[in-house]
């Protein structure tokens, strides 16, 4: 791995890794927070209401201990892909909300933003860097399965 | 690329870093307003401070859908003091007016007081359009009761009640209404700025009385 490919690698790192650590924190209990987040995501309309403060209880910490995850660098790949998981899971989500007519909160990085075009774009880009560490990881762990595969003039 | 083992110990500190020092923990606000008590005893294990606009319609949503079934479910059985603090915005011509009388009917006791946050708030689209909130307040009280209101109302104290409630609402940096602040033993446990629904609180409320 070249200089700059190893300095793309940890912005990419510490990019996702600071927006789903501040992302989790401002929503939850450490913020005071929980309500408001459950209030958020009743704006969406597509949780059961029975379903909204669990999931506001425990849903910033999976964004918390992802962004943890992803900093720390263990399967890197693994993390990766579960954070382009869940950004695509949010896109969509946005989109749908937008495309319904849903004048909500989007709850995404605080409590103040109506969901717009331009929000979508904005998660659309955080987007860009898990993508490139999950594409990264792929082709190192296909360059790792090469060197192990003996080839015809080794045998 | 496997990270070597002093480098996730570096990152690991990172984290703790992060939470700890960039993200403070929020400052509580003070907890000695003065308020109205629409239910339970400042003494019941939880407190609701809401910084409502009668002419609101998310406070009226919140009072009605919400701040009712609270005040029936546990306040009646001193398990959540709610305590509403009257916040008139500016853009809203009759919200003052409409905090004038709610300010006199709290000293009248708490069933007038009640009386008045009902009628205010149901019959909010009505009184928004014509201004006309002596008239909706005349309509939920007895003759008697609204007489000794009208009297009340002449008291300068309550302008400056009002006042204090507003200049308190601005120290605790409230930005739009309704804004509530939930505590448990003094300490403040969650801040929530709009409308939330029953089911969400009611969780939210069983888990700490647990």
């Amino acid at each position: 791995m070249t200089a700059k490919m190893r300095l793309i690698h940890w912005l990419c790192r510490i990019v996702l890794a600071a927006v789903f650590i501040y992302s989790g924190y401002v929503k939850s209990e450490l913020n005071h927070s929980t309500l408001q987040f459950a209030s958020a995501i009743s704006g969406y309309k597509v949780v059961p209401e029975k379903f909204v403060y669990p999931l506001a209880q425990y849903f910033p910490w999976i964004e918390i201990a992802l962004g943890a995850w992803i900093l720390i660098g263990w399967k890197i790949g693994w993390s990766s892909m579960a954070a382009s998981g869940l950004m695509l899971f949010f896109i969509g989500l946005l989109s749908i909300t937008l495309y319904r007519g849903i004048d909500t909160n989007c709850g995404c990085f605080g409590f103040g933003d109506r969901i717009t075009w331009k929000t979508i774009v904005r998660d659309g880009s955080l987007f860009i860097p898990a993508l490139y560490l999950v594409i990264e990881s792929w082709i190192r762990m296909r360059k790792k399965q090469a060197a192990l595969t003996p080839t015809a003039s080794q045998t | 690329m496997q990270s070597r083992p002093w480098i996730q110990l570096f990152n690991i500190t990172m984290c703790a870093i992060l939470f700890f020092a960039v993200f403070p923990v929020p400052v509580q606000p003070a907890d000695q307003a003065s308020g109205q008590v629409l239910g339970g005893s400042p003494e019941a294990p939880i407190k609701i401070e809401v910084f409502s606009d009668f002419e609101c319609p998310s406070c009226r949503e919140l009072y009605l859908d919400v701040m009712r079934r609270v005040l029936v479910e546990y306040s009646s059985q001193n398990k959540v003091c709610v305590v509403y603090h009257e916040f008139p915005l500016a853009m809203h011509p009759y919200a003052r007016e409409a905090a004038r009388y709610a300010e006199a009917a709290a000293r009248l006791g708490r069933d007038k007081l009640l009386m008045v946050y009902d009628t205010l708030f149901m019959n909010q689209a009505q009184w928004a359009e014509d201004g006309q909130v002596e008239a909706t307040v005349a309509k939920a009280l007895s003759r008697a009761d609204f007489q000794m209101l009208k009297k009340v109302m002449l008291d300068p104290g309550i302008n400056a009640s009002i006042e204090k409630e507003i200049l308190l609402g601005n120290q605790y940096r409230i930005m739009s209404t309704p804004t509530f602040f939930i505590y448990t033993g003094g300490k403040l446990q969650q801040k929530v700025e709009g409308r939330l629904t029953f089911v969400s609180l009611k969780q939210f409320l069983d888990s700490r009385l647990k």
